[in-house]
């Protein structure tokens, strides 16, 4: 008895539960402050549907089209590997070295690390996703046995590389503590690692070296143009291993080892092709390959034997230098060669002090290369030394093919209502082989004196249209037609008119195999030729003109909603910006090449209006109607299914919620909105991308959006929106974040694999197709990153500053299409983390409000990007919420609405933001399946509640027990 | 007059009485004060922009209780500072939790900064030096050490 009353043992009982109680205490209060991130990861609802007496009628709104983890896997493998055949790019082809062909078995050797390890990667780091399932390169030869023959792989080689010495090399990503940037290594296995017994093998499996030169890309962190192991520090250039690698295969090929040296560019970033130009490297076959997916190493396979017929076109430009272009001549003059520069002012926290210029305009990509060229043949003044053909390796919309294609009977014709312009042409297929030809259709806007007066840009040639034949066979002939829109010949006149304006004179539309080709043929149709000094004459035969007078009036409306269309973003521009001082920006322009082409980096002086810019959390004056909360009218979500958005029952709605049942809604959407019980509103779920479902179990993972890009196949992107909307309905998820539609501005952008391409027209072409498809299935799309966020570094508040010409029509058209109602009609958008001049994106009024909801007549859903971890600081909820933006992808902890509660300006813009996000889900979210008038939602306990709630009531009683113990042989003792 | 010159005197010998436990407790009080003023001063990141609450409240809970431990050494205050630090220490990682994922997941290359190790191993110390200051703290060792001092005095 007197053991049991031991003041030792109870002592050391009550601090092990007491420790176990302060535990207990703490695994509670932050179990329950992330418990939206919780449940989300966990795939928790912690509350269920009930429905009382009968159901009204159907209640399953959207039906899924494949809902077991087989079909879904079955079908993706099936698009993705169609993606990939239509979307891989023959460049080079020189004496039809490809198809290899399979009259008999062939054998080939497959070198590079990446030869292993396909970039198949959805995250774009080959090494970042799970490969089980996935294909490797050599299994995809290996399976190619159709009775005509197989093809072997070098197995010596083979196994160099994936458990040999080779296998110690491969790309990898580091981060360098002195300077805290993340750069890319190619670490490619040198030659002199390549033992006797690996060279030996070569000669056995010598129909073709097939080389893999992979790079990689992720976000977050730039490819460096500087630091890396490529030459000079470019991670898109080869590096010296690569290069002595392509060296002794041509070496090898030249002394009769290997018939014939077959390059894949394996990556999403446009690499640097001046080894093509190298005397010592004789590539017979380029071809680029971007990131595979999980299947598209069996087209891959399928088109260099020739069972695939290569039909895919470039959507970016490729050259022999990648500093050559403005955007890029510019960076590499910033110290690191890196976007960003740097406020010199050490008060700024590091979501402040950075900053970036695009200078170049709307000179991007193949608008420059292609410009200057034109200029050069035109005669125009101060095009200075450029001569394309050594500049431009393969021109946006390059691609060859296994056969050939002719054109004729081109025509332009008007539509009845004046809007558009059909363009047709017969396709007709003049090889050997079926194929698949893509008709590219340019325009051409003159560049007037009153362009130049108003310093208006027109790029000489732009992608105005597409569209990919059927598989033609030999001899075979499709009439293609294409719709032009009259709107498109507009451009963005800020110094003149303050809106979209015709110029007058000359205005062309033209048919071309890549824009090269296109411009060629309005040079020609313009008179000029070979002798004027261009590569080679084109066809006027293809080319439509008309003569069209000045306007300032039809396009300074929009088309999407009927709004003003008028300047909102000088906030954005160094040289329009009221509170930048001094600081002046020399934008690219034609009209001067050689004085605008960037000589010295883009440095800005911080003045103190520019500073106070960058100050964030700027609460508004309380202004506007008081707002009720917490009535009882009775309504729920699903009653307004189908409503209209003014509908005044929507007010009664709002009405019943309570401030924090809406300050929840807001400002707590970490990959879900919240349920909220008084309204009857499920939780929504939503899931990053954007090449695949983030979390998904199917496996389902598609080629690059690039690769998607360069299909040129609009139906083919319908059917990615359908695999992954199916995906992701499958795995719980009624939203995806999806696609990425910021621009391809150089080829060093982290993110290059999630975005299309380096043309706005095609990127918001491609993900019009794909939202449609998606949404269909009530999977709500998120475009992303709105806006301007077309790099990664110092992606955490850097400022992007840049023209509003090129902010409208470079980086804020494919969103046009992606968003505006009668086009992709996107039901939701994320922005992105970067600001506008010093505002964050989201908290912009001209941006969100301005241009996204008023121009493009978007009444969707605008989360932010990631606010918890990287924005944190600016991503301000009372800045954003005035500016149109609705959910923060927050747990809720450091973003809340709570301090606003009496301002009623941010209350108002709180109510409009559910109303928003609450439209939105009744009528287009599979959440709403299975709820009906009769639905109610009963909260039930999800089983770590269970665990942390029982283990807090245990250690509370163990605790108070073992105290008072304690306390009794304390007392027992004194007594003593 | 007479009753604070024997409190004063009562208190010096208190001092002089320590043992190793209390000693123990006292290094963790002092980890803690300096615990305290790096979180106040330095943990606020541009990730984690707010203070924690319940970190704050650990924290100061732990350094009440080692000052008391100081004029009254009782076992009971030594496992205060325990508790109170082990408190602090759970929420003092969660309120940095922001910059812990940035890093794990290299979001965009930060590095932990010099303040939040050393706010950590302030943190581990305490809650493991004030443990064993508790469990080591000898009142009855202490009381006989005082009646010498008195005696002796």
């Amino acid at each position: 008895m007197n053991k049991i009353f031991s003041k030792k043992l109870w002592t050391v009982v009550t601090v092990a539960v007491a420790s176990l109680l302060v535990i207990a205490i703490s695994l509670y209060t932050i179990a329950y402050s992330y418990q939206t991130l919780l449940n989300s990861e966990l795939k928790l609802v912690n509350y269920r549907l009930v429905t009382d007496g009968e159901d009204t009628g159907d209640t399953e709104y959207f039906k899924a089209k494949y809902d077991t983890k087989e079909t879904i896997h079955d079908y993706s493998f099936e698009v993705s590997e169609k993606l990939e055949a239509e979307g891989l790019v023959l460049l080079e082809n020189k004496n039809n070295a490809l198809p290899l062909g399979k009259t008999a078995d062939i054998k080939v050797s497959l070198f590079g690390t990446g030869s292993v390890n396909v970039n198949c990667s959805v995250q774009g780091m080959r090494g970042a996703n799970d490969k089980t399932d996935m294909p490797t390169l050599k299994e995809a030869f290996e399976a190619i046995d159709d009775g005509n023959g197989k093809v072997e792989v070098n197995p010596v080689l083979w196994d160099f590389y994936d458990s040999g010495a080779g296998s110690r090399y491969g790309g990898e990503k580091r981060l360098d503590a002195s300077t805290n940037i993340q750069t890319y290594y190619i670490n490619e296995a040198p030659w002199s690692v390549y033992d006797v017994s690996v060279r030996g093998s070569f000669a056995g499996y010598g129909d073709a070296a097939i080389a893999v030169l992979t790079r990689d890309d992720t976000e977050g962190a730039d490819m460096n143009a500087l630091g890396s192991d490529g030459k000079d520090g470019n991670y898109l250039a080869l590096s010296p291993e690569e290069e002595q690698l392509l060296k002794e295969l041509t070496a090898l090929k030249h002394s009769n080892v290997f018939k014939k040296l077959v390059v894949l560019l394996n990556g999403a970033g446009a690499m640097q092709l001046d080894f093509m130009t190298n005397d010592a490297i004789d590539v017979d076959a380029l071809m680029w390959i971007g990131n595979t997916g999980m299947s598209g190493v069996h087209a891959v396979a399928k088109a260099i034997v020739g069972d695939v017929n290569p039909s895919g076109r470039l959507s970016d430009t490729y050259v022999y230098d990648n500093f050559s272009s403005p955007a890029m001549a510019s960076q590499v003059l910033n110290d690191g060669r890196l976007f960003s520069g740097a406020y010199d002012d050490a008060s700024l926290n590091n979501t402040q002090r950075y900053y970036g210029v695009y200078v170049e305009g709307v000179y991007v990509g193949y608008r420059y290369y292609e410009t200057r060229y034109a200029d050069a043949v035109e005669g125009a003044e101060n095009v200075g030394d450029y001569d394309y053909s050594e500049t431009v390796a393969y021109t946006f919309g390059s691609g060859k093919s296994y056969t050939a294609f002719d054109y004729s009977g081109f025509g332009v014709k008007e539509s009845v209502d004046g809007k558009s312009y059909e363009a047709s042409v017969t396709v007709k297929n003049t090889g050997r082989v079926a194929g698949k030809e893509v008709v590219q259709v340019y325009l051409q806007k003159p560049y007037t004196d009153y362009s130049k007066e108003n310093l208006i840009e027109v790029p000489a040639v732009e992608l105005a249209g597409f569209a990919k034949t059927k598989l033609l066979a030999p001899g075979e002939t499709e009439t293609v037609k294409i719709t032009v829109e009259k709107e498109d010949f507009a451009v963005y006149d800020v110094y003149g008119a303050e809106t979209y304006v015709i110029d007058e004179g000359e205005h062309f539309i033209a048919a071309g195999k890549n824009a090269h080709d296109a411009l060629n043929n309005i040079l020609a149709a313009k008179g000029f030729d070979v002798a004027s000094g261009m590569d080679y004459d084109g066809d006027s035969s293809l080319v439509w003109s008309d003569e069209f007078d000045f306007d300032d009036t039809t396009y300074s409306v929009s088309g999407e909603s009927g709004a003003k269309i008028e300047n909102r973003l000088a906030f954005a521009d160094v040289n329009r910006n009221v509170g930048a001082g001094g600081n002046i920006v020399t934008y690219v322009s034609r009209s001067d090449w050689e004085a605008t082409f960037p000589k010295t980096a883009a440095e800005l002086e911080l003045t103190d209006a520019m500073k106070r810019g960058l100050e964030s959390d700027i609460e508004p004056e309380s202004e506007g109607e008081s707002i009720t909360y917490g009535a009882s009218n009775g309504l729920t979500l699903v009653m307004m299914r189908g409503k209209d958005y003014d509908d005044d029952d929507w007010n009664k709605l709002l009405d019943e919620m309570t401030f924090e049942d809406i300050n929840t809604l807001l400002s707590t959407a970490y990959c879900v909105t919240a349920a909220i019980p008084s309204i009857v509103k499920p939780r929504t779920d939503e899931q990053d991308g954007p090449t695949y479902c983030k979390q998904g179990v199917t496996g389902s993972r598609f080629p690059c959006e690039g690769i998607w890009a360069a299909t040129f196949n609009t139906e083919l992107l319908a059917e990615v929106g359908t695999a992954l909307a199916n995906d992701s309905l499958f795995c719980g998820y009624n939203g995806m974040w999806i696609p990425g539609i910021n621009i391809h501005r150089t080829p060093y952008g982290g993110r290059s694999h999630e975005y299309f391409s380096e043309d706005p027209y095609l990127t918001g072409m491609m993900a019009q197709a794909q939202i449609i498809a998606m949404q269909e299935y009530g999977v709500i799309a998120y475009p992303k990153h709105f806006i301007f966020n077309d790099q990664e570094d110092k992606r955490n508040g850097i400022g992007t500053w840049l023209g509003e010409q090129s902010a409208r029509e470079i980086y804020l058209r494919p969103w046009k299409y992606a968003c505006s109602p009668r086009r992709g009609n996107a039901h939701g958008v994320m922005s992105s983390f970067n600001r506008a001049g010093t505002v964050w994106t989201s908290a912009s009024d001209g941006l969100v409000n301005g241009i996204l909801r008023g121009e493009f007549g978007f009444n969707g859903i605008i989360i932010t990007d990631m606010a918890d971890a990287n924005g944190t600081v600016y991503m301000s909820c009372v800045d954003g919420i005035v500016a149109g933006t609705d959910i923060w992808l927050s747990s809720g902890k450091d973003h809340t609405f709570m301090p606003y509660k009496n301002n009623l300006t941010v209350t108002n813009a709180m109510r409009e933001a559910c109303h928003r996000v609450l439209y939105n889900v009744c009528n287009y979210s599979a959440a709403m399946n299975g709820l009906s008038e009769n639905t109610r939602i009963v909260r039930v306990y999800v089983w770590w509640e269970v665990l942390v709630i029982t283990l807090l009531a245990v250690s509370v009683v163990l605790t108070a027990g073992a105290g008072a113990m304690l306390v009794l042989c304390m007392i027992k003792e004194k007594r003593k | 007059m007479d009753f604070v010159k024997n409190y004063f005197r009562d208190l010096k010998h208190s001092f002089k009485a320590r043992t190793v436990g209390d000693f123990l407790v006292f290094a963790a009080s002092v980890l803690m004060l300096i615990e305290l003023i790096l979180y106040l001063t330095s943990s606020r990141t541009s990730f984690d922009p707010n203070y924690s609450p319940s970190a704050i409240v650990g924290m100061v809970v732990a350094l009440v209780c080692g000052i008391a431990s100081i004029i009254a050494p009782l076992k009971a205050l030594g496992f205060g500072v325990y508790l109170g630090s082990l408190f602090g220490l759970i929420h003092y990682v969660v309120s940095q939790i922001n910059l812990i994922a940035n890093i794990i997941y290299g979001v965009d290359g930060s590095t932990f900064p010099p303040a939040f190790f050393v706010t950590i191993v302030c943190a581990v110390l305490t809650t493991g030096l004030s443990l064993a200051g508790a469990i080591l703290i000898k009142t009855d060792k202490r009381k006989e050490r005082i009646e010498a001092l008195k005696e002796a005095a």
